[in-house]
């Protein structure tokens, strides 16, 4: 009897010794972020892509005892670029190159150039495998650059010694900054591109070498593809018109030279009259309220009326900036980037199923649709003090 | 060999409020806000999810009710005397035959489940094969401790779903629980058609287990009680599904729940990878559905062949259940025999339940109540 418990308990050491799926964490390729960008040659056919993973070299991002590994003399990262149809062949193919397979658990960003994004249907197609892919997560973040977007992997970044890892330090900026579009995740893209609601992806862009979050591109939701590009004070228009807007400020010249009026809250109430089929009415009201953070000026604020007239001028420069991008979004995109389609779908369903396939298509109502914007400005505060010249 | 024994084989009242939801909670959830979200518009599907869902608490319940009228008597014997021998014998087989095929089912999906998440590179078979080994180890052992298990599993089982609904409820977007109510009416015939059985399988154990229940007064109302757990989580799990991924991705999502897990990001970076510790705690829930479904089916035919050992049905059952497992090719496959069991179990289910009240009252057997 022991001696059949002695063959039982070798058998199952055989058994339980070998894992299929065992993987040493030292031969993963940690992949952090990764670029697309239309290959320098194409063939003909299929277009040719280039891939471009960025590695993580543990060894070069040092111990926390070193101090963030900056004095290490090995970068903490190696980019690696090949072309080829399909992304998960190039995938695969690095893998070859690399000696450590890529695996993408890990991912953080995703860098698509725009010259990728104007081409019709790409753009959709080297999502798919990013989605599809049980080691991908919904929360990778997807930017554009203006330029080739593997360059954007280069760049070195001052506070974070990973560049793919810089986009979303400098994301926890939107509190400061209204410029900022919400970072759009992976897992968002798919649901605008599965429900044909047109979209955003904020831009990267390199500034004398240096990486830098600028505006926003525009996509058409039908066709996935890159239809315009708009600036950053535009941002600040559409954030205060969606009501996405979590803090920023608005230049403005007043009587007595340049002020800066520092948003410390906005929101913004849409409603939307789809009574007549031909004349949508859309009716913005955006309320937001702040303070005096810079003045040029030398004359006293704390004083009602003259508060009561900044609150005035803060409005229609507000109003100015959110019709200008209206007017835009209007006329030269056609295009709605406002969601002003989201909520029809959400709150005016019956309606919307009638219009929808001639919204910013077809018929393009959206473009002779009325909408029209009220602001409300509140300026509650002047800083620590009221006058410093006089 | 020498096998540790428990006192008595006699569970209580709340030991069959705790194996509703065990048995119930499996893998359907893992699945099922896709195929709701499929058919309906928003987040409309929690409205058939309800209703289908209170169905099977009264299921529960009339199931409770009238078994718990034969005290101490198997479901053979009171079927017995109600409808006949050879009628009891063959509902007995169908109940038995059913049990192996859910059994089959779950641990098919665990496998294809497992396979994509975890394991890359091992052969489904094998990872069914280990499971069903480990799932047979605990049949074969007592049933008071089969009862055990749930009662340990179940809490550990909820507090992972809960904590999963609380780290997702910051990616919630209200708008993309609009708009509600606009699902047409054959929407709702669809959900039924194709899912609405699917999650709520389970109350058949009822008619078995309840024999092991000393004094079944309370027990119809435990077993609501229970029924009502599931479909409470499962409305939540749906309504965050289509809150976290909106209609559409819910709708394109194979395994909408695991990849809630996959969103849970718990901040400051130092956990990363939720839905390991999420894969399993569920493979838990999903041991002791497969564990009490093959236990149906071991009481089922041992109340048949009296005078067969219950290790040798196990044994014969193992390979019968591993056969079943293996015989869908594809993932399309496998949801079909999800599907056309699930119906069949329904089916059955109320059948019997319609056929031995009606034939109860006709032919005047009295229940010892």
């Amino acid at each position: 009897m022991n001696k059949l418990y002695l063959i039982l308990v070798c058998c199952l050491c055989l058994l339980l010794a070998g894992c299929w799926d065992e993987v040493n964490i030292e031969e993963r390729g940690f992949v952090i972020g990764i670029a697309i960008d239309m290959a320098e040659k194409q063939s003909g056919g299929n277009p040719e892509i280039t891939l471009t993973d960025q590695f993580v070299v543990p060894a070069g991002l040092g111990t926390p005892s070193e101090g963030g590994g900056h004095q290490s003399s090995q970068k903490p990262y190696t980019n690696l670029s090949l072309s080829g149809n399909s992304l998960f062949e190039i995938s695969r193919e690095m893998a070859l190159i690399q000696g450590n397979a890529p695996f993408y658990e890990h991912l953080k960003l995703i860098v698509v150039s725009e010259e990728l994004a104007r081409e019709p249907n790409i753009f959709a197609n080297s999502m798919d495998i990013l989605l599809r892919d049980p080691e991908m997560r919904r929360e990778t973040k997807v930017v554009i650059s203006d330029q080739k977007a593997k360059d954007i992997l280069e760049i070195k970044s001052p506070i974070e010694s990973l560049p793919a890892m810089h986009v979303e330090t400098v994301n926890e900026n939107r509190e400061k900054s209204g410029a900022l579009i919400q970072p759009l995740r992976i897992g968002n893209l798919n649901q605008y591109m599965l429900e044909k609601n047109n979209y955003l992806i904020p831009r990267v862009v390199s500034v004398d070498g240096k990486m830098m979050l600028k505006g926003a591109g525009v996509f058409d939701g039908d066709t996935n593809q890159l239809v315009d590009v708009i600036g950053e004070t535009d941002i600040v228009a559409i954030n205060l018109i969606t009501g996405d807007f979590k803090g920023g400020f608005i230049k403005f010249e007043s009587n007595d030279g340049l002020m800066i009026y520092e948003i410390k809250r906005a929101k913004s109430n849409i409603k939307i009259d789809t009574d007549e089929k031909d004349n949508i009415n859309i009716i913005i009201e955006i309320d937001t309220e702040g303070n005096i953070a810079e003045t040029f000026g030398d004359r006293s604020l704390l004083n009602k009326e003259y508060l009561d007239k900044l609150d005035e001028e803060i409005s229609q420069n507000v109003e100015r900036k959110t019709v200008n991008i209206i007017k835009k979004a209007q006329e030269e995109v056609g295009l709605d980037f406002f969601g002003f389609s989201e909520i029809m779908q959400e709150r005016h369903y019956k309606e919307w199923e009638k219009i929808k396939d001639n919204w910013d298509k077809g018929e393009k109502i959206f473009q002779h649709a009325t909408i029209d914007v009220k602001v409300n400005s509140n300026v509650r505060t002047s800083g620590t003090t009221d006058q410093t010249k006089d | 060999m020498k096998r540790f024994k428990y006192a008595d084989e006699r569970i209580s009242e709340r030991d069959i409020m705790i194996a509703i939801p065990s048995i119930v909670i499996g893998v359907g959830i893992l699945s099922m806000p896709k195929q709701l979200a499929s058919v309906t518009i928003g987040a409309d599907g929690w409205i058939p999810l309800l209703i289908v869902g209170l169905f099977a608490v009264f299921m529960s319940w009339a199931i409770a009710k009238f078994a718990s009228g034969f005290e101490g008597q198997t479901f053979l014997t009171y079927a017995s005397k109600i409808v006949t021998k050879p009628v009891a014998i063959v509902l007995s087989f169908m109940f038995a035959i059913l049990s192996v095929f859910i059994t089959a089912y779950q641990i098919r999906k665990i496998s294809n489940i497992s396979q994509q998440y975890l394991f890359d590179r091992t052969p489904i078979e094998v990872i069914a094969l280990a499971f069903l080994l480990v799932v047979v180890y605990a049949v074969s052992g007592s049933r008071a401790g089969l009862f055990r298990i749930n009662m340990m599993f179940m809490p550990i089982i909820i507090l992972i779903a809960l904590t999963l609904v609380i780290f997702n409820l910051g990616w919630i977007s209200i708008g993309n629980l609009m708009p509600v109510f606009q699902t047409p009416f054959t929407g709702y015939v669809q959900v039924v058609k194709n899912t609405g059985a699917i999650s709520y399988l389970g109350f058949g154990i009822l008619w078995f287990y309840l024999s092991l229940v000393d004094k079944p007064k309370k027990a119809p109302r435990a077993a609501a009680l229970g029924m009502c757990v599931p479909v409470g989580l499962y409305m939540i799990i749906f309504i965050m599904s289509i809150g976290v991924f909106g209609n559409a991705v819910t709708a394109n999502l194979l395994y909408p729940t695991i990849e809630l897990a996959k969103v849970v990001e718990i901040p400051g970076g130092f956990f990363e990878r939720f839905e390991s510790v999420f894969f399993v705690i569920w493979i838990m829930a999903i041991f002791i559905t497969a564990t009490m479904a093959m236990d149906i089916g071991v009481i089922a035919l041992n109340s048949i062949f009296k005078n067969t050992e219950k290790l040798k049905i196990i044994f014969i059952l193992t390979p019968l259940i591993y056969l079943a497992g293996m015989i869908p090719q594809d993932v399309v496959e496998v949801d079909f025999l999800g599907a056309v069991m699930s119906w069949m179990i329904i089916i059955l289910n109320i059948t019997v339940l319609i056929l031995l009240t009606v034939v109860a009252k006709i032919r005047g057997v009295k229940r010892n109540e």
